[in-house]
């Protein structure tokens, strides 16, 4: 009796070793798929190559901060734009999208004063492809009215347009950003700046 | 000699040991959380087969003591084991057979639980589809075929394998991925940057104009790493050729747009985005409704009205998740975990639990054993009673 036991003993620790043994979590190989485009990810930005979400200035904090912590701001997102998944350098982000084009707009923040407007302006004409001004003073147009006091420029390129305006409040600089293909970044202009003037804290 | 090595493993003085253990690793388990935080403490010594010390890194490390898993499988091992070399079959026994049976599918429950269940969100806002749930505390590589007009092949690199691999081929790539920097936690920073030093690692794409600082991995509870990685891409020569790499990318969460390069006559879109697992169906989220007590910040109740399409199986409908009340679809469970946005996100959390139903059975089966033991011996005994008094 006793040696049946030791067999049976002896086939179980076999058995639960094989089994324990093969358990290995499939989330850790390289996986291959096929997946229908989806319309966030068919459409590339303007240009693949534009660092959509580091355009604004890095600074000390570049992911956002926790919900909880987040601070209070409150706009009004033009219908027609749809909500796009936020990158940890995003506190936000929408697309606009007609006749196949798509127009991308972020909105970031920093802790701080986010740089200098010359530096932001000269990097946003790099990125679509335009040398840096010496003064961008003459490019920066305010916009009033209302509490806030929105900075904002209007960059055109050959195939890429970018508008942005920034504002800073309670030691926070706040980046609001479209970019696009000219023809799409024109008609969503006025809605841009509805969006601009609809931020409050 | 296999019969000391059964006796060892039936033996009751393993079972104490490794209880022993367990408690001693639990309370260690606990005091790393002050430091590590939740996840990195429960993958070091809980969800590992030891605990390793120095705990990271590619080069020379020693076990230290048995993680979670070791434990768990053998004292698994053990009561399985001492079960079948002792068992004898009798009413008188039934109830004791019962018990450990039920002790055995709450271990391996348990272990099963931890090995094979797999959690997720799924982020919406109003009028948001999706058709695929993400990992928010694993990140990967997804290198994305998008040259098919209808299709795209998605090749998804897992962070496990960037972090211990220096070069990754795969048969659905005509490249191979040469890792040149990775790092768990990062900060990126523009180059010309007041105060920044350094040079950007990457010569193609946005990361030409990116400093990498390194940064201590996340702990807190909230956090997360930030993992940026640097890789260049070099195609497969044909034979006789000389490879020619085509640069050195960038790849981080932080940089959200996809970056394009060409290959082999196709296209194709790098970026490093949460682990996402997608399913045959879609959810959309209709309305999300947070509730509070009037006059009050205090959360009332959270709500999200959504739509379940499933094609393959003719679903459409409509469906409300709120606290308590999770939704049950092939096989996930979807619970209302959080919002954000102005109350216009809403977050869901998607847990895969193949072995969910084990600690119910486990409970019920250790329950009708200890009742089935206990009435066993209630029986006997008023029955000698009632002899005696006779």
């Amino acid at each position: 009796m006793r040696d049946w036991g030791m067999k049976g003993a002896a086939v179980a620790v076999v058995i639960v070793a094989a089994i324990l043994s093969a358990c290995d979590r499939n989330d850790q190989q390289i996986k291959v798929y096929r997946i229908a485009k989806a319309p966030l990810e068919s459409t590339p930005p303007p240009d693949a190559n534009m660092p959509t979400n580091v355009s604004s200035p890095a600074a000390d904090a570049p992911v956002p901060p926790p919900s909880s912590e987040k601070p209070q701001i409150k706009w009004d997102v033009p219908p027609t734009w749809s909500s796009a998944p936020a990158s940890a350098m995003r506190y936000a982000s929408f697309a606009s999208e007609k006749n196949g084009e798509k127009a991308d707009i972020s909105v970031v923040t920093f802790a701080g004063d986010g740089g200098s407007d010359a530096d932001n302006v000269n990097r946003w004409r790099q990125q679509i492809g335009l040398g840096p001004v010496d003064s961008v003073d003459a490019i920066i147009v305010p916009l009033p009215p209302g509490d806030l006091h929105f900075s904002t420029v209007d960059i055109a390129g050959t195939t890429a347009r970018l508008l942005a305006g920034w504002t800073r409040h309670e030691g926070r600089t706040w980046f609001f950003k479209m970019t696009g293909p000219p023809a799409i970044v024109e008609q969503e202009k006025p809605k841009f700046r509805a969006f601009l003037e609809s931020v409050r804290f | 000699m296999l019969r000391k090595l059964i006796d060892l493993i039936t033996s009751l003085k393993l079972t104490i040991i490794c209880l022993a253990a367990a408690m001693v690793l639990i309370f260690a388990g606990t005091i790393a959380q002050v430091h590590l935080g939740i996840w990195e403490a429960q993958h070091r010594y809980f969800q590992s087969l030891f605990v390793w010390w120095p705990p990271e890194g590619r080069g020379f490390r020693i076990p230290v003591f048995p993680g979670g898993h070791l434990i768990g499988a053998v004292l698994l091992i053990n009561l399985i084991a001492a079960h079948a070399k002792r068992f004898q079959w009798a009413w008188r026994k039934f109830g004791i057979h019962l018990t450990h049976a039920g002790l055995i599918i709450m271990l391996a429950g348990g272990l099963f639980t931890d090995l094979f269940a797999v959690e997720s969100h799924m982020r919406l806002s109003w009028g948001d589809t999706k058709n695929y749930s993400e990992d928010p505390r694993r990140m990967e590589l997804a290198v994305i075929d998008t040259t098919d007009a209808e299709l795209d092949q998605v090749t998804a690199i897992p962070e496990a394998v960037l972090r211990q691999s220096r070069t990754i081929e795969h048969k659905s790539l005509p490249f191979r991925i040469v890792m040149r920097n990775y790092y768990q936690n990062s900060r990126l920073h523009m180059v010309n940057e007041d105060g920044v030093n350094g040079r950007p690692i990457a010569n193609q794409g946005p990361g030409t104009q990116v400093v990498v600082e390194p940064a201590p991995r996340a702990t807190g509870v909230n956090d997360r790493d930030l993992v940026t990685a640097a890789i260049e891409i070099i195609p497969k020569p044909p034979e006789g050729t000389v490879e020619r790499s085509l640069g050195t990318w960038l790849v981080s969460d932080a940089l959200g747009a996809p970056q394009t390069f060409a290959s082999a006559g196709r296209t194709w879109q790098l970026v490093m985005r949460p682990a996402r697992y997608y399913k045959p169906y879609s959810v959309t989220l209709q309305k999300f409704t947070h509730e509070k007590y009037v006059g009050t910040e205090i959360p009332k109740n959270f709500a999200s009205q959504i739509t379940l399409i499933d094609p393959e199986r003719a679903v459409n409908r409509n469906v409300l998740i709120y606290m308590n009340h999770p939704l049950r679809y092939r096989g996930e469970t979807y619970y209302q975990a959080g919002f954000e946005r102005d109350d216009k996100t809403s977050i869901l959390q998607v847990v895969r639990n193949p072995s969910f139903i084990a600690p119910y059975v486990a409970c019920i089966v250790v329950a009708a054993g200890l009742l089935v033991q206990f009435g066993y011996h209630l029986v006997g005994f008023s029955r000698r009673r009632r002899t005696v008094t006779a």
